[in-house]
């Protein structure tokens, strides 16, 4: 028993070795969105592991098991969301300190960007993407110098395949400007904002959001938004439900007003600016009147 | 190494979960044998709205859980001993905090991942900072409990005839509560509000049963408690799944073993 674990010990030893010459650099990333990103940047000079993967998962109210733990432990990168929307990933690097090990926090190095009630969905903002993936460069650069100008390459791609996103957002704001737009979740806010769109019934979003209840009076005033079209744009996180969340998207789909639903992060292996396209297009879709 | 003792966070969660099991063990034999299991549940959940409304002050949870579950232990030292009217009024007491803690999670404008990761804890996120509180913590709770426990021992099995031969039956209780906080305190963010019965209830319940005398049965508990702790760690690293999941099946394993051997094992278990 004790010799195999030492042989175990030595076949690690070498591998991990080995490594520090070869292996591409270990990433962990909180969210697949940001595992996307590490991805189109580092190409296959990063090992990229997305925790939150799985669209069945709240992100909100993730619990990290030991496996989690050791890939954040053994993580060259860690890139994250920040603001809280990821509390469990500080939680676990807290627990493994590892002074060399780099930490991107997207909402940290967009702070300007932040909407100031402290919406956590940053990745609906594609300059907060942008940033994330220059300082992803940045970083992997640094860690992995004879690929610096290939990070470089791969930085420029990914601005230039964001530039179509920017071309459907204009569309939109031509076509539909300057609508209230209510919705389950704050989870799209930081895109309505690009829109230049109002959103309304905040509260009930973060209630929603924060699993408690919305008082009677918000949720009267929020039906009341859709039976008066007082809103010209429904958004339901298509992640999160509850029985008050399918009630308000029935609602208004009674009232003929436009529902598109909207993901938290990104489906595994769609890259980030096909994702925001795809989502932008159902919007579109949706605003149209073209029922999918 | 065995048990993935080579990462930081593993040590941690084995240290401070040890911590918190060799601390729960005797106190929660104490909560059996003075019939407060109730109370030690309302402390947790009153821990968890302390947690929820320090972060919505940007606080460290430790101080809301601190400073509500030794408030309230106050609160429900004082409410009088007999168990009919000590039963209602921790679930007033229950009830207001709970209530206070749905108000905390309404008033976020962010997010409330924090606050809703007390409720099932984060036993493979513990910092060193949490490991060094939850050890001191728990050892200043057993040096009081020591100090206290012949006392305690005797106002807890028969409170006439302690009260008959002069201890301060009332002021043990109070005292008592004190500690009970304290170690819910440190047990809610690791094990979690909801679980807190894994390690405080479970390991003494099967204790019981099995141990003869009252010194016997605070070693058995300790001894479960931590075979408990570590055995769950151990599964949910080598296995998968939440430790804390693990830690509470077992302890319900065991519970059920020692309630179906022990009388067969020793049939005139001390009760």
């Amino acid at each position: 028993m004790r010799a195999s674990r030492r042989i175990l010990a030595l076949f690690l030893f070498l591998l991990v070795a080995r490594g520090a010459q070869a292996a591409p650099i270990a990433v962990v990333a909180a969210e697949s969105t940001y595992g996307e990103i590490a991805q189109a940047i580092g190409g296959p000079y990063v090992a990229v592991r997305s925790i939150i993967a799985s669209p069945r998962i709240d992100p909100h109210l993730f619990e990290a098991m030991p496996s989690v733990a050791v890939a954040v432990a053994r993580a060259q990168v860690v890139v994250m969301n920040g603001l809280g929307y990821d509390a469990w990933m500080q939680k676990l690097l807290l627990a493994s300190p590892n002074p060399r090990r780099q930490v991107v926090v997207a909402a940290d190095l967009a702070s300007n960007l932040i909407m100031s009630d402290r919406n956590p969905h940053v990745f609906y903002d594609l300059r907060v993407a942008l940033i994330t993936a220059a300082r992803l460069a940045a970083v992997f650069a640094g860690l992995d110098p004879a690929h610096a100008a290939q990070f470089r390459a791969n930085l420029a791609a990914f601005s230039q395949q964001l530039l179509p996103v920017y071309g459907q957002i204009e569309a939109i704001i031509a076509a539909h400007p300057n609508l209230a737009v209510t919705g389950t979740e704050p989870v799209f806010g930081y895109m309505l904002r690009t829109l230049g769109y109002r959103a309304v019934n905040r509260r009930v979003q973060q209630n929603v959001m924060n699993d408690t209840q919305p008082s009677p009076q918000e949720v009267v005033a929020f039906e009341r938004s859709l039976r008066t079209h007082a809103v010209g744009l429904f958004v339901y996180n298509a992640q999160v439900q509850s029985p008050l969340t399918q009630r308000l998207t029935a609602l208004a789909r009674e009232a003929h007003i436009p529902v598109v639903g909207v993901a938290e992060f990104a489906p595994p292996g769609l890259p980030y600016p096909q994702w925001q396209l795809a989502t932008l297009r159902l919007l579109a879709a949706a605003l149209n009147g073209v029922r999918p | 190494m065995i048990l993935g003792l080579e990462y930081a966070f593993m040590r941690h969660a084995v240290f401070a979960g040890s911590a918190i099991a060799l601390v729960s063990a005797p106190m929660g034999y104490f909560v059996l044998l003075r019939r407060q299991a109730f109370a030690a549940h309302a402390l947790s959940h009153v821990g968890f709205a302390g947690a929820a409304g320090a972060i919505l002050l940007s606080l460290s949870p430790y101080l809301g859980l601190f400073a509500f579950t030794l408030a309230s232990a106050v609160g429900l030292a004082l409410l009088g001993s007999r168990v009919g009217e000590r039963d209602v009024g921790i679930g007033m007491v229950l009830m207001f905090a709970l209530g206070l803690g749905v108000l905390f999670l309404n008033l976020y404008t962010a997010n409330a991942a924090a606050a809703i990761g007390i409720l099932f804890g984060s036993i493979v996120g513990i910092s060193s900072t949490q490991m060094w509180l939850s050890a001191g913590v728990a050892l200043g709770v057993l040096v009081v409990l020591a100090l206290i426990y012949r006392p305690l021992r005797l106002a807890s099995l028969d409170q006439d005839a302690a009260r008959g031969r002069g201890v301060p039956v009332g002021a043990l209780g109070v005292v008592f509560v004190l500690l009970l906080a304290l170690a819910v305190s440190i047990s809610v963010p690791v094990i979690g509000a909801l679980l807190i019965f894994s390690l405080l209830i479970g390991p003494p319940a099967a204790a019981r049963v099995l141990a003869r005398s009252v010194e016997g049965g605070l070693l058995l508990a300790a001894l479960i408690g931590l075979a408990e702790t570590w055995g769950g760690i151990a599964a949910s690293y080598y296995i998968g799944y939440p430790a804390s999941t693990w830690i509470a099946g077992i302890s319900f394993l065991i519970y059920l073993l020692a309630a179906w051997g022990g009388p067969r094992l020793r049939p005139r278990a001390a009760r």
